[in-house]
């Protein structure tokens, strides 16, 4: 880890213990790791009641270690080491060692006051960081390691070792505020620019969500059908960061990224607007012809507005069922809206659905309460490795929306088909569920031999013509051709399901 | 001080007409008397249609609940659905709460109501009593052109904070001292033998306040999640604010409003090294609803921070809406911070609120909150009707 400037970004009052790596302007340079090193073979020659707690931040799985997660764990430590004759090293792989005196019994510990900190003696530090990194790491047993020195010096030492032979990347300092966030405002107002301009066909996608097999009790067999429920056309936020070298900013604060989802709101719906009845990608009314039915994303103040109006008017003109997707955030943010929203889209006679719903946010708040049509869940590959009490508090909230009103979203991957299928789901949305239908299309595609499977997946997922370039049967991409089953034999397609996904 | 005669607005127009006749007859003794009252004319007859909902013109009127304990404070509903509210004095927090309240009730509604200020005519009498007499008869019906969303009216237009300017401000805070912005609120705890008993006091930076020394032509809340983004810049003020040596040297118990982002942030962990030991578990931190759900796995940690660093974190921004989507024990929350509103009073009689122990019931400016609160068992509030008998908080317990 680098260097901070002195007394910059130290977490906890003066006379930090903290050691970073010397030097640190240089990456690679393992100062922290010598340094430790070093205090290692010093108390070796009187390792007696000396301990080191390492605390594995390089074991939290990407997007971990966040920069709250060292800025806040060194804090801890760092107040431990003040009290305990200790040193914090912060490693290059992201790992933080505590090399500290073991809180004895001959060593009082101050009284806690009523309300105050935890104490601070070291020993009972694993079992607070694990408490604290629950969520990021659920197995306690990997979040540290304690090692006393006069019992595991040759443990300790090889551990050192191992982290100097490393050759990686040195891990960041933690992001302090500054300059990173006073450009944050302008990176989303251009993004948002982008979204307002005229050539946006490029920054537009699709992806279509299918309902698995039928409702039946012991689920779908190999051979399942893939209805398509609905398409979502959004803007792909993704490329619009890439036009202006912005890879992963738009979120990087949640409430600018709403502000950019209210902008995107008027665009869509203009967009929208013009394209109804045109027979593009982008017309509402395509539905009558045999595509799914569209779903949108929208805030609530969009929504309730003249054009939202305007809008649900076309829809009915053409006889379309839209969805419109309300993030769990929004709601949370303005219930009185959300409620008005609600009895908008009933009177419009659309379908509302709830996006942005994580297995956390399930575990927080009751969704059900907000009695959506459709409720979008978050694939999270967490989701298998839940504790027993977190995994049945999920299943029953579930059971309470409903699951043929949940759809697993971002299912990427054929653990998260195989984890929904076992809770009862049969919607599903995801670069998974794309690759099955473009599997599908091939089969049936004339001119299939002529593509990749990821070329049909692209295709897709456009909605510019230039996007769809090189596709010969475009009426498949679109979704008017039965598509095939997980096992990629044909199978039929036909039958009632429910408008837009909804409730049957 | 004597509590408003709050009429509801009655559907017989004879019975609007009368009240009507009543405020000018007040206005007109006032002129000839020279009595001093200050008046605000709040124009619900100027909303546009989509915004003239029953709960809005609900929430519009309850905005006005900080005014209803005003001294002689005297409450008119005229035929054309506006309200008058005539009260003796300066008012000055009311007036500006009651204002705030308006203000932000419509703060997301930019493109349909681009000046809610213009909702808004405040006199001072006897000097403004015709204009006051004028703008009652003078108003248009609803319906007309000309309203509020137009922004016809005399109160200075306001432009929504969008991102650039919103990172102008962000620049000019890091650099202004904002230390006179800090306002004090008190939560009290009703006690047993009567009275109220300060708990702790709230501290927080008065936005108006800073918007109107910094950025005067802009409505820093037309747009909530700009403005909620800026909160997070106001956060990171106040904790380098309190953090400042001396700083909280003799201090009582208190609260903050802080972003999740902000309890994880440097600047809380400097704070939190500078606290006294006197009052480690006596600082309340209050979260938003929607803060918790914009990234629940930074709030997890931030909440198992805290606690165990002895910070006591209560959930505000609570209303009717919510109560069932977001259950206090469900978040892990230690207190949560009902917002009254008459609406509440209207709940059904045999839903009661799960956590009244753990309940503070905010904006209690009138009786008839204490008297629901009372009836919901709640012992907290914040609010004018909750004035405390000491000045010594005590938070533990």
């Amino acid at each position: 880890m680098r260097q901070q400037g002195a007394g910059r970004d130290r977490p906890v009052g003066p006379g930090s213990g903290v050691v970073a790596a010397p030097g640190a302007a240089v990456e690679g340079s393992r100062g922290a790791e010598h340094a430790l090193q070093e205090a290692v073979r010093r108390t070796a020659r009187s390792p007696q009641g000396r301990m080191v707690v390492v605390l594995h931040l390089s074991r939290l799985a990407p997007p971990g270690p966040r920069p709250h997660h060292r800025r806040v764990a060194r804090a801890i430590l760092e107040d431990t080491a003040q009290r305990h004759e200790g040193q914090v090293f912060a490693l290059a792989n992201g790992d933080l060692v505590l090399l500290c005196r073991a809180a004895g019994p001959d060593r009082a510990q101050p009284a806690r006051p009523a309300h105050g900190p935890a104490p601070s003696d070291p020993a009972t530090l694993p079992d607070a960081l694990a408490r604290l990194l629950r969520v990021d790491m659920p197995d306690p047993t990997r979040v540290t390691t304690v090692w006393r020195l006069e019992e595991s010096l040759p443990a300790l030492t090889a551990y050192v070792a191992e982290r100097l032979a490393e050759s990686g990347p040195t891990m960041p300092p933690p992001a302090s505020p500054g300059p990173g966030l006073a450009v944050q405002p302008a990176v989303v107002d251009a993004l948002a620019a982008i979204a307002e301009g005229k050539a946006i066909a490029d920054f537009m996608q699709r992806q279509t969500a299918v309902l698995v097999g039928s409702e039946k009790r012991h689920g779908p067999g190999p051979n399942a059908p893939l209805r398509p429920l609905y398409r979502e056309v959004t803007f792909s936020i993704a490329a619009l960061e890439s036009r202006i070298a912005a890879v992963g900013q738009a979120a990087a604060d949640p409430y600018l990224f709403r502000h950019l989802a209210g902008r995107l709101d008027r665009r869509m719906l203009a967009l929208l607007a013009d394209a109804a009845g045109t027979g593009g990608v982008l017309d509402i009314a395509t539905v009558g012809r045999g595509a799914p039915p569209m779903h949108i994303n929208l805030t609530l103040p969009g929504i309730l507005s003249d054009s939202f109006a305007r809008f649900a008017l076309l829809c009915r003109s053409f006889g379309a069922t839209v969805g419109i997707e309300v993030t769990l955030l929004d709601a949370c943010n303005d219930a009185a809206a959300f409620s008005q929203a609600r009895r908008v889209l009933a009177d419009a006679g659309l379908t509302l659905v709830l996006d942005g719903v994580s297995h956390l946010s399930l575990s927080l708040s009751r969704p059900c309460a907000l009695r959506p049509d459709l409720l979008k869940l978050d694939w999270s590959p967490r989701l298998p490795e839940l504790a027993s009490e977190e995994r049945l508090q999920i299943t029953a909230a579930l059971e309470r929306i409903g699951l043929h009103r949940v759809v697993l979203q971002r299912a990427e991957t054929e653990a998260a088909l195989r984890w929904g299928m076992a809770q009862g789901i049969r919607r599903f949305q995801g670069r998974y569920v794309d690759a099955m239908l473009a599997a599908g299309r091939t089969m049936s595609c004339p001119h299939a031999a002529g593509c990749t499977l990821r070329q049909c997946v692209e295709r897709a997922a456009a909605t510019g013509a230039a996007g769809r370039a090189g596709c010969a049967v475009t009426s498949l991409l679109d979704g008017m051709a039965p598509p095939l089953g997980p096992g990629l034999h044909p199978a039929p397609t036909s039958g009632g399901g429910p408008p837009g996904g909804a409730a049957a | 001080m004597s509590g408003a005669v709050l009429r509801r607005a009655d559907p017989d127009t004879e019975a609007l007409r009368i009240e009507a006749e009543s405020l000018r007859s007040l206005v007109r003794e006032c002129a000839s008397a020279g009595i001093a009252r200050r008046a605000l004319l709040l124009r619900l007859s100027q909303l546009p249609e989509d915004l003239a909902r029953p709960h809005h013109l609900r929430l519009a009127r309850s905005a006005l609940d900080p005014l209803a304990f005003a001294d002689r404070a005297h409450l008119f509903n005229l035929p054309n659905g506006d309200i008058a509210i005539v009260w003796r004095g300066e008012a000055a927090a009311a007036l500006r709460a009651s204002l705030d309240a308006v203000l932000h009730l419509f703060a997301d509604e930019a493109e349909r109501l681009p000046n809610p200020a213009a909702l808004i005519l405040a006199f001072r009498l006897p000097e403004q009593a015709e204009a006051l007499l004028q703008a009652v008869e003078d108003l248009p019906p609803p319906g007309k052109d000309g309203g509020a969303g137009n922004g016809s009216s005399g109160a200075a237009a306001s432009d929504p904070l969008d991102p650039q300017a919103l990172a102008a401000l962000e620049g000019a805070l890091a650099q202004a001292d904002v230390s006179r912005f800090v306002r004090r609120r008190q939560i009290c705890e009703r006690l047993p033998e009567g009275g109220f008993q300060l708990r702790w006091e709230k501290r927080a930076l008065s936005v108006a306040e800073i918007a109107e020394a910094l950025v005067p032509e802009r409505a820093v809340r037309a747009d909530p999640w700009l403005f909620r983004r800026l909160t997070r810049t106001l956060d990171r003020r106040m904790l380098s604010l309190l953090a400042a040596p001396q700083e909280l040297r003799g201090v009582g118990p208190f609260g903050l409003n802080l972003n999740v982002a902000s309890i994880l942030s440097p600047e809380f962990l400097r704070f939190d090294g500078s606290l006294p030991a006197t009052l480690r578990g006596q600082v309340v931190i209050d979260l938003l609803p929607a803060d918790i759900m914009a990234d629940p796995a930074a709030f997890l940690f931030a909440r198992d921070f805290a606690r165990d660093r002895g910070y006591r974190l209560l959930l505000r921004g609570v209303t009717a809406d919510l109560m069932e989507v977001l259950p206090l024990r469900r978040i892990g929350l230690d207190l949560v911070r009902l917002r009254w509103s008459p609406e509440l009073a209207r709940l059904d009689p045999d839903q009661t609120l799960p956590d009244a122990g753990r309940t503070v019931l905010g904006r209690a400016d009138t009786a008839e909150a204490l008297a629901w609160g009372r009836d919901q068992g709640i012992r907290l509030y914040q609010g004018r009707a909750a004035v405390p008998a000491g000045t010594r908080a005590v938070l533990s317990g």
